[in-house]
């Protein structure tokens, strides 16, 4: 009998200890870099994209690194700028200058923290005339203007941001208006190799961005 | 003839009697490896996937020859990846994501067990167990690797359970081969499946302790 109990107690540890070991609680473990990213899209619903024809984009990326802002322009991100300009102008806009009073401001961002801790992206549009200075847009003094809320996030990857802005109606609305947001989070963001099908992703689930 | 028939029938009759008396008392532990097989809304809305990762057991005392009350216990692991597609967050916001669902189940549950042929030297020995107490129940729903919801707590559960012993030996055998296929019902209350319906199959070793 006690040959028994042992061989008993035996199976079990090892039928437990086999289980737990193939366990998928490690679910996200196995995902590529790709399927971890996620692309979130927003949109303010009182603008009809098609009311704009021409754009610029921002001839830099700013990296926000720990609150900290810096203005870079690595490969990855002239990849970046490239993909956003190609679909920009798939989508029927024009690019011009930023010196020729385009309809609409294109701000990437890429926001990076070094810990582990909690963003509030709120902070990110509070902060944003510390990112971007107006007068680059020709729109010195104006103050910008977000109508997202993207709650409270835990950060511990990179997260590209991509704004664009209303620059016809600055001068009406007395403010720039940040009218779309495409926001990319997970692993392996800044690559330039995967650059352009990540922005293609963001545009693809934005079908009302079209001049036409 | 009569003193024969009498005699056989005597025997038989005290045979009968010292088994079961003697399995009263008798203390039986069984384990195994079992398959989960999602069903209904569980299935159609959660994990479609059969989960080939768990385990069931119980722990039983017999109270006679057919009958025999214990503690249930397992675990199921269940994981379904699907792959990346557009969600609405809110009427102007929407996220692609590829979205990952993972649900592990542990129940512990007080168990009924009938066995019409223990005691016997029968080599298949069916049985049937029904089962209900509490299962707990982690639940991760995944947007890409981000987690986007997760519940976890007791919840009511039930079971049924119906399968064969397949004792080594005729005599005196104190471990046997076990199969069986259970239906297990867990109330969860998430959005999308109000429960967790499963049919589990499973097969392990059956050993006699006391």
């Amino acid at each position: 009998m006690k040959q028994t109990k042992k061989w008993a107690f035996s199976f079990i540890a090892l039928l437990v200890l086999g289980l737990v070991s193939c366990t998928k609680n490690s679910a996200v473990n196995n995902l590529s870099n790709a399927d971890t990213r996620i692309y979130i899209t927003q949109r303010d619903s009182t603008v009809n994209f098609s009311n704009y024809k021409t754009f610029s984009i921002n001839d830099s990326v700013t990296v926000i690194n720990n609150g900290q802002s810096s203005k870079s322009l690595t490969p990855t991100g002239q990849a970046f700028i490239d993909a956003i300009s190609k679909y920009m102008q798939q989508a029927g806009y024009t690019l011009v200058s930023n010196t020729s009073n385009p309809d609409l401001g294109i701000n990437v961002t890429y926001i990076n923290t070094t810990t582990t801790g909690i963003i509030d992206y709120t902070d990110y549009y509070d902060l944003y005339s510390g990112y971007y200075d107006p007068t680059f847009w020709g729109y010195g003094g104006y103050g910008y203007y977000s109508p997202y809320i993207y709650g409270v996030y835990q950060i511990n990857s990179g997260a590209l941001s991509i704004d664009m802005l209303d620059l016809k109606n600055a001068a009406a609305n007395g403010k720039i208006k940040i009218i779309w947001n495409g926001l990319i989070r997970g692993e392996g963001i800044a690559d330039a190799t995967t650059a352009d099908s990540q922005v293609q992703a963001l545009f693809s689930q934005s079908p009302y961005i079209k001049a036409n | 003839m009569k003193k024969y028939i009498i005699a056989i029938i005597a025997l038989f009759c005290i045979t009968s009697t010292s088994t079961v008396m003697a399995q009263r008392g008798l203390v039986k532990l069984n384990a195994g490896y079992n398959v989960g097989l999602p069903l209904g809304n569980f299935n159609s809305n959660y994990v479609s996937n059969a989960s080939p990762r768990g385990f069931m057991g119980d722990l039983s005392l017999g109270l006679n020859n057919k009958y025999s009350v214990g503690i249930g216990f397992g675990f199921q692991d269940f994981y379904q990846k699907y792959p990346r597609a557009v969600y609405d967050l809110a009427p102007n916001q929407q996220i692609s994501a590829v979205l990952s669902n993972s649900i592990q189940v542990v129940p512990v549950l007080a168990k009924f067990t009938y066995t019409p042929f223990l005691g016997t030297t029968k080599l298949i020995q069916p049985y049937a167990s029904v089962g209900a107490g509490i299962s707990f129940v982690t639940y991760n729903q995944y947007l890409g690797e981000f987690s986007s919801d997760n519940t976890s707590g007791g919840k009511f559960s039930a079971m049924a359970d119906a399968g064969i012993d397949l004792p080594f030996s005729r005599y005196n055998s104190n471990v046997a081969a076990k199969i069986g296929v259970s239906y297990n019902y867990t109330k969860f209350g998430m959005s999308d499946a109000a429960n967790i319906n499963m049919v589990g199959i499973h097969a392990g070793l059956a050993f006699q302790l006391h």
